[in-house]
Parts: C-alpha cells; structure tokens; sequence
C-alpha cells in the first residue's frame, strides 16, 4: 500500500483528478457542437472519453507495475496457454530412482563387502548408466525433431 | 534460454522505442498536414476537406501514439516532464519530430537522469519508483 503514498504516486493522483473531468467535459462540449450541426464534432465526441481511458490506465500503470513484472507474467501465461517444452518424461524409471536413493531396508540391508552388497552397487551403476543413455537419447531425439514450424522459423530449426 | 520469446522481444526497451518512433512520425507528419495544408485551405479556399479527413485521422492516430508513449514512458521510466513533452508532441505542429529525437536520444544513450526543460532547476527528483 505505500506505492499509493509516495511522492510520485500523488503527483499521480493529482493528474488524473484534473485529466479525466477535463476530459469528459471536452467530450461534452462536442457532444453538444455536434448534436449543434457540427459533423466534424462526432469524431471528437467519442474521443475525448478514450483519452480519459488512458489516462485513468496510464495512472493505474504508473502506480503499480513494474516492467519486469508485467513481462514475468506475460511469460507465464504463454507458457501455460501453449504447454512450451515436453511434458518432461522422467529419465530415471521409478524403480531405478529407488533402488539409487534407498540404502537401508528389510531386503537391502546386506553386511558390507558382502557378494550381495557388491552384485546390488553394479546392479545401481549399470541402472544409473542406462538411464543416462535413455536420457542422451531424448535429447537427442528432441534436437533432432527441432521445433514446431512457424512463419518464423519454416524449417523448424531448434 | 538463448533465443528470447516473442514477448520479451515485444516488450525490450529497443522495440518499445520502435514503435513509438513510428507513432511520433505518423502524428507528426498528419498534425502538420492539418495545420499547414488544412486550415489555409479552409478559411482561405472555404474547403475543408482536408482538415475533415486527415484531422479525424489525426485524432484517432494520437491515440495510439499516446498508448505508445505512455508504454515508452513507463519502461524507460521517464518524468513527468519528459511525458508532458511526449503529450505535447502531438499537439503543437513540429515539435513531435524535435521531441523524437530528444527521446531517442535519451533511451539510446542509457542516461538514467531525466533531461529537463530549460527553466526548470537542476535538482534531482526526490523518489523516482
């Protein structure tokens, strides 16, 4: 709420307390010239209160946005609006993901340098390394599929 | 991210500058065709044609360029000054290319200080948001 107090706020406030009855008041005053027999006054009847619009936007604005975030929310809304980017597939299958992360457990929990312990940690490496190779191929798959075509960019270049 | 997205290159400070550049010509050039074609025509040859077309044209033409303005204004975060003379610019016949210049001038340059008219004093402003 302090936006509304600062010095340039009331500058603000001033301006648009005098710009907007100003404004209305001209667009009567063609109002009343044109229905006088003036045909040219029809074009300034309407425009008049546009100018109070955008006086009254120009005021709103200059309180409360800052660029960034008008841009940061512009942003967000497209991606939403078109989903930009894959629906990320997870590159470690789930049960891979648990046996890398779980490290205790009733059937996992075999003494140190056993047979068992050392068959489980390359059973980990090889599931770790698969899952890299899957992951290198979406990448690739995905730089090689490019981008969907566009006027502005016709070939679909990434 | 390396390839900025439509929106971002819509909104940077070089495009916002673009368009209001374009808006200050049409406006400029359109208020100078009313006020020294128009009007000499009108109360000298009694045709007014001309300020009935290009002025309504006009009018409706300064409302986008006052949409552009404000959107320059708001970005560069100029003073208030600074958007008088925008506003202005549309107004008075010849000072839209004059205050075109001074503006890009000013973006161009990337001078955080607000130029300012020649009466006023040279102090800075107490809080710019």
């Amino acid at each position: 709420m302090k936006k509304w107090v600062t010095r340039r706020a009331f500058l603000w406030h001033a301006l648009l307390v005098v710009i907007v009855p100003g404004c209305l008041l001209a667009g009567r005053w063609q109002l009343d010239r044109a229905t006088g027999g003036n045909g040219l006054s029809w074009a300034y009847t309407f425009e008049w209160p546009i100018f109070a619009v955008i006086a009254v936007i120009g005021w709103w604005q200059l309180i409360h946005e800052a660029p960034e975030e008008v841009l940061a929310r512009k942003d967000e809304r497209l991606r939403r609006a078109k989903q930009v980017g894959p629906p990320t597939p997870d590159p470690i299958p789930a049960p891979t993901r648990l046996m890398l992360t779980t490290t205790t457990g009733p059937g996992l929990a075999p003494g140190p340098g056993s047979e068992t312990a050392t068959e489980i940690e390359e059973t980990k490496i090889e599931a770790a390394a698969a899952a890299l190779d899957r992951y290198n191929e979406y990448l690739a798959s995905l730089s090689e599929k490019g981008k969907a075509k566009t006027w502005r960019n016709p070939q679909g270049r990434p | 991210m390396t390839t900025p997205s439509r929106a971002q290159r819509w909104s940077s400070l070089e495009s916002s500058l673009a368009r209001y550049r374009v808006m200050a010509w049409v406006v400029g050039v359109g208020l100078a065709i009313v006020v020294f074609v128009g009007i000499p025509l009108q109360f000298g040859a009694g045709d007014d044609i001309v300020v009935q077309v290009v002025g309504t044209a006009h009018g409706y033409l300064y409302i986008i360029y006052l949409f552009f303005a404000l959107d320059l204004a708001r970005r560069a975060r100029f003073t208030l000054p600074e958007m008088a003379a925008m506003v202005g610019a549309g107004l008075i016949p010849g000072l839209a290319f004059v205050i075109e210049r001074k503006i890009t001038a000013k973006v161009r340059s990337g001078d955080a200080r607000p130029w300012r008219f020649p009466w006023q004093r040279r102090t800075e402003p107490a809080d710019r948001a």
